[in-house]
């Protein structure tokens, strides 16, 4: 008998116009895959350079997000493999393109995460441009989660959605949703 | 001095540095999962070019992509090179963008808005 569950996530790919996702295990290698797949259906779609390279970075920032900061499981820091666990999608509609992200979140980063997206959403442009630089001269080379969230709203320029549900008693499901905008000009 | 070369993969630059013509190319898209390991073999080069061979430096970047902790790399990459700039050796950049790229053409300005090097840009086309 068909997996009832795995039918509908099928249709759901189809009425939702998923491009693209992937859940559980994500690793680098993985990453390299989906950037070849990205810009060859972007091409097909005819989309500019420009707009293709914003889905391009934004889609590696929220994938990479989740390869350095999903809190995982025992099963998985077990494995010798660096990986992160989490979903991540791509879809379209006529006017935008969508990015989503879910992964655990320790409820003790909920607050931090929640101020900081929060701010984001608060500043206009210019004043996301000055936290950004601001940001990229006094942060360290190796965590730079919140400045790729600074600036994946910059590419983006809509506020950034997220949502973090309780998960169990240590944490919480973190979904982040990034929209941009296809067809500038129309 | 020995030149540094790293070979082009898919998500790391190419980079040559010349450090006999004192001129460091960089070229390529920029997303390793640990962008710092990437980069820190061309920053103990830089150190040593600029203790020991003291000269002129031309600095040509050509990028199709960078993830933002690529970004920060390349921004400490030009903070070291300004701190280095002076009468005696001095610095050239030349910032290289595809024509329709902004975001790339962006991030450099943004760095020559802070950084007191000669930055220089140039469009090509595809």
């Amino acid at each position: 008998m068909p997996d009832q569950s795995l039918e509908k996530q099928f249709q759901a790919i189809r009425d939702d116009n998923v491009i693209l996702e992937m859940k559980g295990m994500l690793s680098q290698g993985i990453l390299v895959s989906f950037v070849d797949l990205i810009q060859d259906i972007l091409s097909k779609n005819q989309e500019e350079n420009a707009l293709a390279k914003k889905v391009f970075f934004i889609f590696v920032e929220l994938y990479q997000n989740i390869l350095h900061h999903s809190a995982k499981d025992i099963s998985v820091k077990k494995s010798a493999m660096s990986a992160g666990v989490g979903i991540i999608q791509l879809k379209s509609s006529s006017k935008f393109y969508h990015i989503s992200s879910g992964n655990l979140i320790l409820f003790d980063k909920k607050n931090n995460f929640e101020n900081h997206m929060n701010k984001i959403n608060s500043m206009q442009p210019h004043e996301l441009k000055e936290w950004y630089k601001k940001t990229i001269k006094t942060g360290s080379r190796t965590n730079n989660a919140r400045l790729g969230l600074i600036d994946v709203a910059r590419k983006s320029g809509f506020p950034l959605k997220y949502k973090i549900s309780p998960y169990n008693e240590q944490y919480g499901f973190l979904e982040v949703s990034v929209q941009i905008q296809r067809n500038r000009d129309e | 001095m020995k030149d540094l070369i790293l070979e082009k993969t898919k998500y790391t630059l190419q980079v040559h540095f010349d450090t006999e013509k004192g001129l460091l190319e960089m070229s390529g898209s920029s997303y390793p999962e640990n962008a710092m390991e990437f980069f820190t073999p061309l920053f103990d080069c830089l150190a040593e070019y600029m203790s020991n061979v003291k000269k002129d430096l031309t600095v040509d970047i050509r990028i199709d992509y960078l993830n933002t902790s690529s970004t920060k790399c390349i921004l400490d990459l030009l903070e070291i090179l300004e701190s280095y700039h002076s009468d005696d050796h001095k610095i050239t950049v030349n910032w290289y963008y595809q024509a329709d790229d902004e975001d790339i053409l962006e991030t450099g300005e943004e760095m020559a808005e802070d950084i007191h090097l000669p930055i220089h840009f140039f469009p090509y086309e595809r």
